[in-house]
């Protein structure tokens, strides 16, 4: 079996296309070395990025006193995080979406009231049901 | 990606100096190398800033900072970077305020530090510039002056490295 290893480092550090995301995680399903591989290179890249910040010796600069400014931008790892986050919400909403299968004004009103439910994981979007039962009547 | 560039010397000082020197101090493991280098950097910029055409303004203050770091090795002889010392001088440190909390800080990364010291130059920079200081793989390309799958690979195989020496 091939291993794409140097995809792992990539996709931790956000880095990978969406298909080469499909690609890593389609192999990873089947493949507990990557697993674990992935496991290891996390930490290591969590250790480094934990690293302390070392300060400027004083004067080092002269008289450009130096300006506070993040070390290190956030992205990375949480872009990634993101992108799955929203497969995840996208598959979720994939599943609750309701079939054209004949259903009871009791089931449907069920299924909406299960996805009005989730909307705040979707964000600020409103989304009007109806109730169904009144559409009925 | 395109920026605005900073007017003056100072001005990179100012906004780009602690980010340097902890680029310099991870690459190097040691404060005065690290010191060194941010005014030989500074140097550099001042020089370059007249003739500097608008672009990646970060791209090209790293690349000018990588390579006055392989101009520093490459002065040594290809000797190796010194490594960090297994303890930090207590009693220099005692003479300053604070300074309890500062060895602290320093000595909690040591492992670290010490296995960022064994790589090969060429993964070093690639960790370093993706980790401590955030650049995408887009960037460290530039400053690098490799192709974007070099990039992933050196950072790939260093952290590989890094893993079995932190195990």
């Amino acid at each position: 079996m091939t291993h794409p290893t140097e995809m792992i480092s990539a996709y931790l550090d956000g880095e990978l296309t969406r298909a080469e995301v499909s690609q890593l995680l389609a192999h990873m399903d089947s493949c507990g070395k990557c697993v674990a591989d992935m496991e290891g290179l996390q930490k290591v890249r969590t250790s480094v990025r934990s690293l302390p910040l070392i300060e400027l010796p004083p004067g080092l600069l002269g008289d450009a006193e130096p300006v506070v400014v993040p070390l290190r931008r956030n992205r990375g790892f949480w872009v990634g995080a993101a992108a799955a986050g929203v497969a995840v919400v996208i598959a979720v909403a994939t599943v609750l979406t309701p079939q054209p299968t004949q259903l009871s004004v009791n089931d449907l009103n069920s299924r909406f009231g299960a996805r009005v439910s989730l909307d705040p994981a979707f964000g600020p979007a409103k989304v009007v049901v109806p109730d169904v039962r009144e559409l009925t009547e | 990606m395109m920026e605005s560039v900073p007017l003056t010397w100072e001005e990179v000082a100012r906004v780009y100096g602690r980010k340097i020197y902890n680029f310099a101090y991870r690459l190097t493991g040691n404060p005065d190398d690290a010191a060194d280098l941010v005014q030989e950097v500074l140097l550099r910029v001042r020089r370059g800033l007249a003739s500097y055409q608008p672009g990646s303004f970060e791209g090209w203050l790293w690349r000018i900072t990588r390579n006055a770091f392989l101009d520093d090795v490459r002065k040594r002889n290809r000797r190796p970077v010194a490594p960090i010392p297994d303890e930090i001088d207590r009693w220099e440190l005692a003479s300053t305020p604070g300074s309890d909390v500062e060895y602290l800080r320093i000595s909690l990364g040591d492992d670290i530090q010490k296995a960022l010291l064994e790589l090969p130059v060429e993964f070093r920079e690639a960790v370093v510039l993706c980790d401590v200081i955030g650049l995408s793989y887009e960037e460290i390309a530039v400053a690098v002056s490799v192709p974007i799958g070099t990039v992933r690979s050196r950072i790939h195989r260093g952290r590989k490295i890094l893993k079995e020496l932190l195990t």
